[in-house]
């Protein structure tokens, strides 16, 4: 097998030796946070549509995000893990406005159940993917992998976007979602099988239809 | 990104070599994740991909989540925010700063 690539990372200028927060203006600060902060904004927003139900809403998170980054930013420790420390904002954030929207929390929990038996029976009927399938995936449109990962609950659809998406390090999102490292581990796990058991019943429905195609 | 200051997590494992001074397909397979996510020490690594070079079905497994990792991937980068979301954090931002404190 191909060993993973390491992810682009992208050179963050390390502006720690230059600043000095005591005696940092108002503008000066300013102009740091544009010039350190918005370079992330693509990204916060990619996350973000992932994580809300449509493009209003992501913006709207994305919004108030930066606002409470800048609100919060003279907290910031220059030259430590910005994008980081962006994405538990963005993350928090999303939490709130997402429990704020469910009035009744029974009936959601129940339609998370559902989901995750509906990720389970998958995997029963199609007992995961095998490499020879792998092709397959590689024809599905990037709408299936979407549509894929928003049957995800929320908390495995972070962990694996913010691993696999972002390439953040296990302890990097465990500082994100403020959740033990243990916990990332086993998001990701249960996160992937339900993932790969959603991907292999798309990846089998194009293969067939590919190989009756091809007998006939 | 600290890419490279990643905490190992083998402490959550049953050993990689067994009693026996075997590899087993089990403790492999339970590595899958940590090993395409970088999360794994390179003599463990090592000793993983030792065993997938003699193992297919193992093989097979850890093929599959990479194909499913970089999938992910694929379908999630390159996302542009609109123009319009970008001037209203400018605006947001401006607006804060202005407020005095």
């Amino acid at each position: 097998m191909t060993l993973p690539s390491t992810p682009d990372e992208v050179d963050v200028p390390t502006t720690a030796d230059e600043v000095d927060l005591a005696t940092e203006s108002e503008t000066e600060r300013r102009a740091r946070f544009e010039a350190e902060a918005m370079q992330y904004l693509d990204q916060l927003y990619g996350a973000a549509l992932r994580m809300a139900r449509n493009p209003a809403d992501a913006e709207d998170v994305v919004q108030e995000t930066y606002a409470k980054a800048w609100a919060s930013f003279h907290q910031y420790t220059p030259g430590t893990n910005l994008k980081a420390w962006l994405y538990r904002i963005l993350t928090n954030t999303y939490i709130n406005s997402y429990r704020k929207r469910q009035r009744q929390p029974q009936t959601s929990d129940a339609g998370e159940v559902q989901d995750w038996q509906l990720a389970r029976a998958a995997e029963h009927t199609s007992s995961g993917l095998r490499s020879a399938e792998t092709e397959a995936l590689d024809r599905l449109p990037d709408s299936a992998v979407k549509d894929a990962l928003q049957q995800l609950s929320p908390d495995f659809r972070m962990a694996v976007y913010l691993a696999d998406v972002e390439g953040f390090a296990y302890k990097e999102i465990a500082e994100i979602m403020d959740t033990p490292i243990g916990t990332v581990m086993s998001r990701l796990n249960r996160a992937r099988k339900q993932l790969r058991g959603l991907l292999a019943d798309h990846a089998r429905e194009l293969g067939m239809a590919q190989t009756g195609s091809e007998h006939r | 990104m600290t890419g490279h200051a990643h905490q190992h997590v083998e402490h959550t494992f049953s050993a990689l070599v067994g009693e026996d001074g075997e590899v087993h397909c089990a403790e492999v397979l339970q590595r899958v994740n940590v090993f395409i996510d970088h999360e794994i020490d390179e003599a463990s690594a090592d000793t993983i991909r030792q065993h997938l070079a003699a193992c297919e079905p193992c093989l097979d497994q850890f093929d599959v989540a990479e194909a499913v990792k970089q999938l992910v991937r694929r379908c999630c980068l390159g996302e542009q925010a609109p123009d319009s979301l970008r001037l209203k954090v400018l605006r947001v931002v401006a607006d804060q700063a202005d407020e005095p404190r």
